[in-house]
């Protein structure tokens, strides 16, 4: 049930705010677990159960560690979530690659049924790790309560595509938050903003990437291949921080205050910068719990540059099964290495190529990102660079409606503009009268859009 | 003050949540939609249903099927795409073209094509067929004519919009490939047929006569001036005389049917929509003037063919078979599926004196379509090879 369905607004969403309200303070946790559970079992039933054994497992495991600090039980509790993330996740692709291999020996493939993926396991995962080797490492308290841990990895607003919440930014909250009709209108334009991102902007514009990827390569231009990847990266954007927007709204709506997800990335004027303004809670997950165990930078330059390598191709598998995940993450692994190699030396170039740079380079890893194959990366790249395709491609009109073109202006001046404001004091604000009438206006309008257009899934939701 | 402020937003924002399944459950009167919809049950839950998750999807389909303001919400959507952006929803199979003349995709993926679509091998096969059949009924005095039915974007080629168009160059491949290597194969074979392109472009009526607004039917006033082409051609196989004749006849237009949605963009306001149709009225038939039986074998441009004939007085026994698996009785609305070379069909599909098959020229691909079918079903039973 993406939040963005009509299922979601008019119906799950009134309903629980009005339980959830109606209920006694004491019992706010309980309906929000139930709401939580009913969530997540309506996308998948057949893995909550899984979820609600792991969490119980986690609790009783965290207070083993808290009391012992025993490596062996922390290794064994990763362990055992790394496996299910690989079962579910990876061992379709492992196998496949296999099959290929024995293919090229002149075996026949492996019997095997294809693993279905649970929504959202590689969020759950990654939370569940950080909360054992926080409480390993002494950085937060095992939860007191089975109901606070297992509310804090089904909350519905993050539990099917994140933001990657750490147990120690929630513990307080999850005990004693406070609710307020000022965070609840905060909460709603939150949602408003992130509801119509996604369905007036990024669904729109998703017309034109996928009739720009769904070409043969024969009918490609360089024209043609850069305003698909170009509107895929806008996609991406307003998809995921639109969907992060309105899990931070929800949250607020009962009283959560979760972390930013996203600060307006392409601003950025350096990989190394967009990395921590794009899923910022991917991006600092695998800072703490990878980067730094690895050794990070305090094992020489040459060891912090492959740990950098090493932690963007992981990144890259994280997202998804398959090798252009892999070559997306190494591609932005190897700029940031080139980052880190050129120091202050890039401060000689001017800002504005920075940016235009920065932009290309990060237009570029969306391409391998989007393609199904790393073949049809490379012919969409071939395209970008001056190939020329001898066919006729289909008409404009076909993958490139107006309303698309307009959301694909709209959406470039939207991510662009904040560039101007980055480096002066001057931040625009507007009257709350008008942030207001704007979320109202944002919420009834995507949400009648949305009743008469065909949905498209949220793209986090398959990793 | 401020807290009033935050508590009227949240209930401002929360009434706008609920407002659709409130309205469903206060039965508020709703904008009507034009369209065929088919009703949505409300599953039943059970632990099965629940757990390959099909009682989620059911309940969801219901759910969107039965909200609230629905209608209200489509009609505002479509106005808005149409008048600021002059696009319809994706997904939608209609299309925009000049002058608000309204196409429908399938045509326009054909004006599009750039490939050969058939076998020239597959093509000759079904034309030898064709021929083969039409000697056979002609030498029984019954008649087999094959009728070309132009598409909009044949008739209303200037009003394709550039941005749904292909650079294909003039002549484009639709035409060279596909009408014209039809019309050369049936020639070739001395095949007696109808040309509707040709006919309709040598009318010189206003065009808006020949076509609605609909994005792919012809007026019944075109059916009925090709049918007078095919009473010709009757006489001409059968050498008996049926005269036909058309004279065109505005009427007010149906405004609404549940199918046209689809082809008129009803749930737009402000459209100009038709609210006239041209239709054509016939002379009455003389008493004594031979009534055969006619068959309309095809897509859906038969409909109009059949309401025009009925309409006639010509004909004696009239039917259509839609795409040739769906037989359409003396009611339109008894609509039956049919399976050949069945006692069933037999009755109904043999001992017919005019057999019109319609080649719809976006359809034309021989190989494996009704023409293809019903030919071989046909040919079969008159021991045609």
């Amino acid at each position: 049930m993406p939040f963005s369905s009509l299922l979601f607004i008019h119906l799950f969403l009134p309903a629980f705010l009005v339980a959830y309200y109606a209920s006694p303070r004491a019992a706010k946790n309980y309906v929000a677990i139930g709401a939580s559970l009913v969530f997540y079992a309506w996308g998948a039933p057949r893995f909550l159960p899984v979820v609600v054994a792991l969490g119980v497992i986690d609790f009783v495991i965290s207070h083993q560690l808290a009391r012992t600090r025993r490596k062996l039980l922390l290794a064994a509790g990763v362990t055992m979530h790394l496996s299910v993330l690989v079962y579910f996740k990876y061992s379709n692709f492992f196998v496949g690659e296999l099959d290929a291999l024995l293919a090229h020996g002149g075996i026949s493939p492996l019997t095997w049924t294809p693993v279905v993926l649970p929504i959202g396991v590689s969020f759950i995962t990654f939370e569940e790790i950080s909360y054992l080797t926080d409480v390993y490492r002494g950085d937060a308290r095992p939860a007191r309560k089975l109901s606070h841990y297992l509310l804090f990895l089904t909350l519905f607003p993050h539990s099917i595509a994140g933001p990657i919440f750490r147990w120690k930014d929630l513990e307080a909250q999850l005990a004693e938050r406070v609710h307020s009709w000022q965070l609840a209108r905060e909460g709603f334009e939150r949602f408003a903003v992130g509801l119509a991102k996604k369905v007036l902007v990024a669904d729109s514009v998703a017309l034109i990437a996928d009739g720009v990827f769904g070409m043969p390569a024969d009918q490609l231009t360089p024209g043609l291949a850069w305003a698909g990847a170009c509107a895929y990266a806008l996609q991406i954007y307003f998809d995921f921080s639109g969907y992060s927007d309105m899990a931070i709204g929800l949250g607020k709506m009962i009283g959560f205050r979760f972390k930013e997800n996203f600060d307006r990335p392409y601003i950025s004027a350096s990989i190394t910068e967009f990395w921590t303004r794009w899923h910022i809670s991917l991006s600092t997950w695998l800072r703490d719990y990878l980067y730094i165990p690895l050794g990070g930078n305090r094992r020489g330059r040459r060891r912090a540059l492959l740990n950098l390598m090493i932690v963007f191709t992981l990144s890259g598998l994280w997202h998804g099964a398959a090798w252009t995940f892999v070559l997306w993450g190494a591609f932005h692994g190897a700029f940031v290495m080139c980052e880190r190699l050129l120091g202050k030396r890039r401060d000689a170039v001017p800002r504005a190529i920075q940016h235009i740079a920065t932009l290309v380079i990060v237009v570029i890893g969306w391409v391998f990102f989007r393609a199904g194959t790393a073949g049809h990366a490379f012919d969409v790249l071939a395209a970008m660079f001056g190939r020329v395709g001898d066919a006729i491609g289909p008409p404009t009109a076909d993958y490139a409606p107006h309303f698309a073109q307009f959301a694909f202006v709209a959406g470039a001046v939207i991510v662009l503009a904040p560039i101007a404001t980055k480096y002066r004091a001057w931040r625009p604000r507007l009257p709350l009268a008008v942030v207001t009438a704007a979320g109202l206006l944002a919420f009834a309008g995507s949400a009648i859009h949305l009743t008469n257009m065909r949905i498209t899934p949220l793209i986090y939701f398959k990793f | 003050m401020a807290r009033l402020y935050d508590k009227l937003a949240v209930c401002l924002f929360v009434a706008l949540a609920a407002a659709p399944v409130a309205a469903r459950l206060a039965r508020v009167r709703d904008h009507a939609l034009n369209g065929a919809f088919t009703p949505v049950a409300l599953p039943t839950p059970s632990a099965a249903s629940v757990r390959d998750e099909s009682f989620q999807q059911g309940f969801k389909a219901w759910f969107e099927a039965t909200l609230g303001l629905r209608g209200y919400a489509v009609v505002a959507d479509n106005t808005l795409l149409y008048h600021a952006f002059h696009d319809t929803k994706s997904g939608s199979p209609v299309r925009l073209g000049r002058d608000g003349v309204l196409f429908i995709d399938e045509d326009l993926n054909y004006f599009n094509r750039d490939t050969l679509l058939f076998d020239p091998a597959k093509l000759e096969a079904l034309a030898t067929r064709i021929a083969a059949i039409q000697r056979a009924l002609a030498a029984r005095h019954r008649a087999f004519i094959p009728l070309i039915i132009p598409s909009k974007t044949t008739v209303y080629r200037d009003a394709v919009a550039a941005r749904w168009s292909r650079d294909l160059g003039e002549p484009r491949v639709s035409d060279l490939r596909l009408y014209l290597e039809m019309k050369r194969a049936l020639d070739a074979h001395h095949v007696v047929y109808v040309d509707g392109r040709e006919l309709l472009a040598g009318l010189h009526a206003p065009r808006d006569e020949l076509w609605g607004k609909s994005a792919r039917h012809w007026s019944e006033y075109s059916a009925c001036r090709a049918l007078e082409q095919v009473a010709a051609r009757y006489r001409e196989l059968t050498g008996v005389a049926l005269d036909y004749d058309c004279t065109a006849l505005t009427v007010p237009g149906i405004a609404s049917h549940e199918d046209y949605d689809l082809l008129r963009l009803l749930n737009t306001l402000w459209v100009p929509h038709e609210h006239l149709v041209t239709t054509a009225t016939h002379s009455t038939p003389p008493p004594d003037a031979p009534k055969p039986s006619v068959m309309f074998v095809g897509t859906s441009f038969c409909w109009s063919l059949l309401h025009d004939a009925r309409h006639s007085r010509r004909f004696g026994r009239s039917r259509m078979a839609y795409y040739d698996r769906t037989l359409i009785h003396d009611r339109e609305d008894d609509q039956t599926p049919i399976e050949p070379h069945t006692a069933e069909w037999r009755a109904e599909f043999l001992d017919i004196d005019i057999y019109v098959l319609d080649l719809f020229e976006t359809y034309l691909a021989p190989g494996d379509s009704y023409v293809d079918h019903f030919t071989a079903e046909l040919g079969t039973e008159l021991g045609v090879p």
